[in-house]
This record gives C-alpha cells, sequence and structure tokens, in this order.
C-alpha cells in the first residue's frame, strides 16, 4: 500500500498472477482470508488471488453449506418442516437443506460474480469472469468463520444461530463484494454500492426464501 | 512521527457530506426500532430522531479520533475518507428496511452492527490511503465501530424492552 499513490483499477490486481513470483504460502492465504474482515480490497488483492477458483468456490459453498444447516437445525428445534418447498421434515429435511446451501453458495455464488461480471462491463470494467467469480467467492471468507462459530454454539448450546451468525457472516461478505466492485470499476463508490445493494439483496432474500 | 504527507487518490468523487450516509442510515435503523417500541408514528420518530443524534454524535466521534491519531493529516482528506467510507452503511440499512418491511425479520440490530464494522473499517482503508499510518488507520475506526456498534445495540435493545409509546 505504501507504494500505491493512486486507487489500482484492479482489473490486473484481482487477477491471477501466475508467473509473478514464488507460490504464497497456505499461511500467507490464512492471514488473508482473516485479514479480509479489515481490509478486504487489500486480502483480495494479495495471496487471495492466488487461491484456484474451485478452492474459493469451496470457502463459499461450505459456508452456506453450515448456514443452512443452521437454518435446518434451528427449524427443527421449533418444530417447523425444515424444508418446505421440497416438501422435506426431520433429520432428511435438514440433510436437504444443508446440501441445497452448499448448492447456493458454489453455483449461486458463481452465477452471482457472472451478473456482477455482466453489470460491470458498460461501466467499463474489464476483470476477467474467472477473477470475478474468484473475488466474489472469497468474499464470503468473513461467512465461513461466522457459519463456523455458529454451528459450534447451535450444537453445543442448542441456540437458534441461523439469524445471528449465519445473516451475520451473509451481511459481512457486503464489505469484499463493494471492495471488489470498486476495483473492477475504478474506484467508483456509487455504482459499487448500488450494486452491492442488489446483489447482497439477491444473496440474502434468496436464502429467505428457499431455507424458510 | 513527524507529518504525514497525503497521497493524492484517483476516485469518483463523493459530492455528499460526511455525514450525509450514516444520518440516513441510523435514520432507518432508528425508525425499525422505534416502530418495534410501539408500532406508532411518535415511536417511530422518537426512533428517527434518536438515531439522527446516534449518526452525528458516532459520525463526529470518529473523525475527532482518525485525526488525533493522524495529526500530519490534513482534516478535509479525513473528511474525505469519511465520506467515501461511510456510504457503505447505506446498503445495510436498505437490506435492514427491506427485511424488515418485506420478511418481518426483527434484526435490524445485526444489519446496523454489521454495517458499522463494514463502514468503518473502509474509512480506515480510505485513510490510509491517503496516507494515514497502516496499523492506526485499521485499529482505530475499528475500536469505534466496535464501541459503536455495542452503544446502538444495547441501547436500542434497551429502548425496544422498556419503553412501550
Amino acid at each position: 500500500m505504501a507504494s500505491t499513490a493512486t486507487v489500482e483499477t484492479g482489473t490486473s490486481a484481482l487477477e491471477g498472477s501466475a508467473g509473478e513470483g514464488p507460490a504464497r504460502t497456505r499461511i500467507d492465504q490464512l492471514k488473508a482470508g482473516l485479514l479480509i474482515f479489515v481490509n478486504p480490497g487489500g486480502a483480495l488483492k494479495g495471496a487471495l488471488r492466488e487461491i484456484p477458483i474451485p478452492l474459493a468456490l469451496g470457502a463459499s459453498g461450505t459456508a452456506f453449506g453450515l448456514f443452512f444447516l443452521q437454518t435446518g437445525l434451528d427449524l427443527l428445534r421449533v418444530g417447523q418442516p425444515t424444508l418446505p418447498r421440497l416438501a422435506m421434515t426431520g433429520n432428511g429435511g435438514v440433510v436437504g437443506l444443508c446440501l441445497l446451501g452448499v448448492l447456493y453458495g458454489t453455483a449461486g455464488v458463481a452465477v452471482l460474480g457472472a451478473i456482477a461480471w455482466v453489470a460491470t462491463r458498460p461501466l467499463g470494467a474489464t476483470l476477467a469472469l474467472e477473477a470475478t467469480v474468484r473475488a466474489f467467492a472469497l468474499g464470503y471468507c468473513p461467512a465461513l468463520v461466522y457459519a463456523l462459530f455458529g454451528i459450534v454454539m447451535n450444537v453445543a448450546f442448542g441456540w437458534n444461530t441461523a439469524l445471528a451468525f449465519g445473516v451475520t457472516g451473509v451481511l459481512w461478505a457486503l464489505g469484499p463484494m463493494i471492495a471488489t466492485l470498486r476495483e473492477m470499476l475504478g474506484g467508483q463508490t456509487w455504482p459499487s454500492v448500488i450494486l452491492a445493494t442488489l446483489l447482497g439483496g439477491l444473496t440474502l432474500f434468496g436464502w429467505a426464501y428457499l431455507g424458510t | 512521527m513527524g507529518p504525514v504527507p497525503n497521497k493524492p487518490v484517483e476516485r469518483t468523487p463523493v459530492v455528499l457530506p460526511h455525514w450525509t450516509a450514516p444520518v440516513l442510515a441510523f435514520v432507518a435503523f432508528g425508525g425499525l426500532v422505534g416502530w418495534r417500541m410501539g408500532a406508532s408514528a411518535l415511536s417511530s420518530g422518537a426512533g428517527v430522531v434518536a438515531g439522527a443524534a446516534f449518526a452525528f454524535g458516532g459520525t463526529y466521534l470518529l473523525i475527532q479520533a482518525l485525526t488525533l491519531a493522524h495529526p500530519g493529516l490534513a482534516r478535509a482528506a479525513v473528511l474525505e475518507a469519511a465520506a467515501t467510507g461511510l456510504l457503505l452503511l447505506l446498503p445495510f440499512a436498505i437490506l435492514a428496511l427491506a427485511a424488515e418491511i418485506l420478511l418481518g425479520w426483527k434484526a435490524s440490530q445485526v444489519f446496523s452492527a454489521a454495517g458499522l464494522m463494514t463502514a468503518c473499517g473502509a474509512v480506515g482503508v480510505e485513510v490510509g490511503r491517503r496516507g494515514g499510518g497502516k496499523l492506526r488507520s485499521m485499529l482505530v475506526p475499528s475500536a469505534i465501530a466496535f464501541a459503536l456498534s455495542a452503544a446502538w445495540v444495547l441501547l436500542s435493545t434497551f429502548a425496544a424492552a422498556n419503553w412501550k409509546w
């Protein structure tokens, strides 16, 4: 950051950097995954851009899988159908909801990244689709941390955690999402905020539609 | 540490004053809390006023803390960073309104806490971009955000539980 006098356009900063230097270690990537809490833009431009897409989507898929699992456990505890849209109840419904969460966090997040990629083209973004999807998926690292804490509290103490931990985690992803969009749009704040509101709403209310 | 040279930052200028986004956001959060206190125009109005006052106070506190932590940084640069970073509160406020009105969730505190942490963090990043100390520009806003979100959650929980208008 010290050598950066202007906002980087992000067109190259968020791209993968094969052949740019020695490969980052897993520890660097883990640190960057946690750094995303305080400086999402910096983390996404740093060690995280080396992470392969399947691993990035694995992080978001796990986060949503655990989030949906908590939803299922909460619903089971209060005696409501756990997967009402597929008429599944009980433990089978909980497992079904968890699998739906994994699908939502992988395919759904990839689609979200693709929507952002398409929507930012007319605004001048040139970032590759692959890099966009990777950045969007990695933006859910904070959600993964919240989901892990949430599932521990849910199972160990019997708390209803879907709203307190799950939704909070998904909301935390708005920060990295806005940072990614700003980098894609060369530092334009307003379009990034508007797009992130729409995409964040799509994610959150998609969960509400599918999971409750 | 001597004065830190302010760095030029290329970006779309944020035309709104630095307090606009937090006030708009906390008017929404306050209105939602107020509605829970009695579902009346009076209770919502009280929430709106409390939210606006909280936003003005919180923004002032954040800017004072950042100015004190970065004596070499021009106040205009801090205000500009605040104006840009605090815009990130708006998506959280809009989603909180949508969640409460359309879905009937009573979870505006989750949105306000996450919004405060994200927006204050973004202010820190913006201060860092303008030449602020790397560590201080991250720690100071995070500490202020933590204090403000704890204060808002405590205040709004107490109000919703004890004051019925």
